[in-house]
């Protein structure tokens, strides 16, 4: 090592086991660093600190902040009535004797339930199809994927006249039998016309993710498995579904998120929680409480904070489970 | 026999695929088809594909519906929120892949962590955040908490930076360039695909937004085209009378002209900045 006692006294030992290709010059480079104010590791630190200050302020600002903020509020009674005062767990407890809020929890969990399954089924199949070399399939594919553009907005706008009783499904149906249902209103309809809205525009996203990961599948595995005279469906279910599992996984936990928490946009255009409270999930009744009625502030707090530690729960759980079959898969 | 055999295969997954793809088109094809419609024949059943007769005339209505002012609005949300959070990303994934400091790696968790936070349950709080600090009905509020939310940009420029060799930062330290400066003139120009990436996605993000606008505002020339078009076809404004069939379906499709545009052109290059997008997730 070339370097002087003067140079290696400004760098920390690491920079020089970095360095020990480089020659004298290098060294009293960095002595020139030194001179000027900072070591070349105080300046590395200093900019480190000073690239991450504008998105860690903005962090801090308007996630962080409000996400404690939302904590306090759901130990408060604050609405827009009365003042506020810190009540504890009082909301907590009174959970449950909320009429709707076990309820809203069964309408989300049913409606997850009702949608990842076939959508990740579905979009493994597409991925697959879509993924082999065809003419034409170019222009399939933007079709398949236009739903990806849709905003909630729109989606909720361009299926409402889908479902009315003179709609397009009933139209479908009125070739086999005569319908007039208006499926939107019913109680009984409306939770599963929310769950097909949901389901059309789960099947592009996650297929978009199978693609990828079919894109990592080994070649040589796959024509082993053509060597040894595997079709289409074999080489699926037994080569590329068992390598695609880290995807799968990962799109359960997407299809948990986007079903119980970003469906909102749908449901706020399309059925407002309603007819009788049928399509409200958790993440709905909660703006509702705090935004409509009697602007329960706290209440609604206390149920994001209980949905955000459900999903977290289920997150986790999903996380360890997964573990464990790759254990023993 | 035998060419028919060999052929049956392809014509399945060709069956399957336009049946897909059919489904997947369909509520499109059905909205631009009432959107060309006059009035009485949106009432038809069973439901007429073609217009009869054909009629332009609801896109002028559409377009007075949801207002120039709101395009304008949207466009204004989406640039700065893509800009803005395009700029914070690169800039911390920089240093939280390349730079040493103290911590660095529990703030990187920290940030990515907000991805674990849905954001219609930090509304709520936000909301009231907003509406204390006096932005609420403006367009500060409207815009500046949702560049806030970088935890995607960081994450997915820190994973292109770390493919980068040290050497090259090593080496701009050695020319006397300090950290930042390296950043800009040797980091940052590499970073063109993953820049392209990342707009695309968050392009569409913003553009589609539609529960904060929804909440941070409430003059009607802060609106966002999602926040119109939600409005005019939303069933919790009650007092509004609901609108024409044929006028609802050409304004969702305006609405999505400008995605619709960039997906079109450019489908491929869209398809894999979202998956890897999710990558981060």
């Amino acid at each position: 090592m070339a370097l002087t006692r003067k140079a290696r006294a400004g760098l920390a030992p690491s920079d020089v086991d970095d360095m020990s290709g480089i020659e004298v010059d290098a060294a009293s480079e960095a002595a020139t660093l030194k001179h000027r104010g900072l070591s070349w590791r105080g300046q590395e630190r200093l900019a480190g600190y000073l690239l991450i200050a504008p998105a860690l302020l903005m962090f801090g600002m308007f996630l962080l902040g409000p996400l404690v903020y939302g904590i306090y509020l759901s130990l408060t009674d604050r609405n827009l009535l009365a003042d506020t005062s810190f009540i504890w767990f009082e909301n907590y407890a009174n959970l449950h004797n909320d009429p709707l809020f076990f309820k809203s929890l069964r309408v989300t969990g049913l409606l997850f339930l009702e949608v990842t399954p076939p959508a990740i089924l579905i979009s493994f199949v597409f991925a697959n199809l879509l993924n082999q070399r065809l003419k034409g399939v170019g222009i399939l594919r933007l079709a398949y994927f236009l739903p990806l553009v849709a905003s909630g907005v729109a989606v909720a706008t361009m299926w409402r006249f889908v479902f009315t009783s003179d709609g397009l499904f009933n139209t479908f149906l009125s070739f086999f039998v005569d319908v007039d249902t208006p499926y939107l209103v019913l109680p009984q309809w409306a939770p599963h016309v929310v769950a097909v809205i949901l389901l059309w525009s789960l099947v592009p996203l996650n297929t978009v993710f199978y693609m990828a990961a079919l894109q990592t599948v080994p070649r040589d595995q796959l024509d082993a498995a053509i060597v040894d005279g595997a079709n289409f469906w074999q080489k699926a279910l037994h080569v590329t579904w068992p390598l695609c599992a880290p995807t799968t996984f990962l799109l359960v936990i997407l299809n948990l998120a986007i079903t119980s928490v970003g469906s909102w946009d749908i449901l706020h255009v399309l059925t407002g929680g309603g007819p009788e409270f049928s399509t409200t999930t958790t993440a709905f009744l909660l703006y509702l409480r705090a935004f409509r009625g009697q602007f329960e502030i706290g209440l609604g707090s206390a149920m994001g904070v209980a949905l955000t530690a459900i999903l977290l729960l289920l997150t986790v759980g999903l996380f360890r489970a997964q573990r464990r079959w790759s254990h023993y898969g | 026999m035998r060419m028919l055999v060999k052929h049956r295969g392809r014509i399945a997954v060709y069956l399957v695929l336009t049946i897909g793809s059919v489904v997947m088109i369909a509520p499109f094809l059905f909205n631009l088809s009432k959107s060309l419609q006059t009035a009485p024949q949106t009432f038809a059943f069973p439901f007429e594909w073609i217009p009869d007769p054909f009629t332009w005339f609801n896109y002028v209505e559409a377009y007075e519906k949801i207002g120039a002012r709101a395009f304008i609005n949207s466009a204004l949300l989406t640039i700065v929120v893509v800009g803005g959070q395009t700029i914070l990303g690169m800039m911390a994934g920089y240093a939280f892949s390349t730079l040493r400091f103290p911590l660095r790696d529990s703030l990187l968790l920290l940030i990515i962590g907000g991805l674990m936070v849905p954001f219609h349950v930090i509304m709520i709080p936000l909301f009231i955040y907003v509406f204390e600090i006096g932005w609420y009905n403006t367009y500060w509020g409207l815009i500046i908490p949702i560049v806030a939310y970088t935890d995607v940009s960081v994450f997915m420029f820190r994973q292109f930076f770390r493919t980068v060799p040290r050497e090259i930062y090593e080496a701009g330290i050695l020319d006397g360039a300090g950290p930042i400066r390296v950043f800009r003139s040797l980091y940052a120009p590499l970073a063109g695909p993953t820049v392209a990436a990342f707009v695309i996605v968050s392009f569409l993000a913003a553009w589609n937004l539609y529960a904060w606008p929804f909440l941070a505002v409430a003059d009607s020339d802060l609106w966002v085209v999602t926040l119109q078009l939600g409005v005019a076809g939303g069933t919790f404004n009650a007092s509004s009378s609901p609108l024409r069939p044929e006028i609802l379906a050409a304004m969702s499709l305006l609405s999505m002209v400008p995605v619709m545009a960039v997906f079109m052109f450019m489908q491929r290059r869209f398809v894999e900045s979202m998956a890897r997008s999710g990558m981060t997730g």
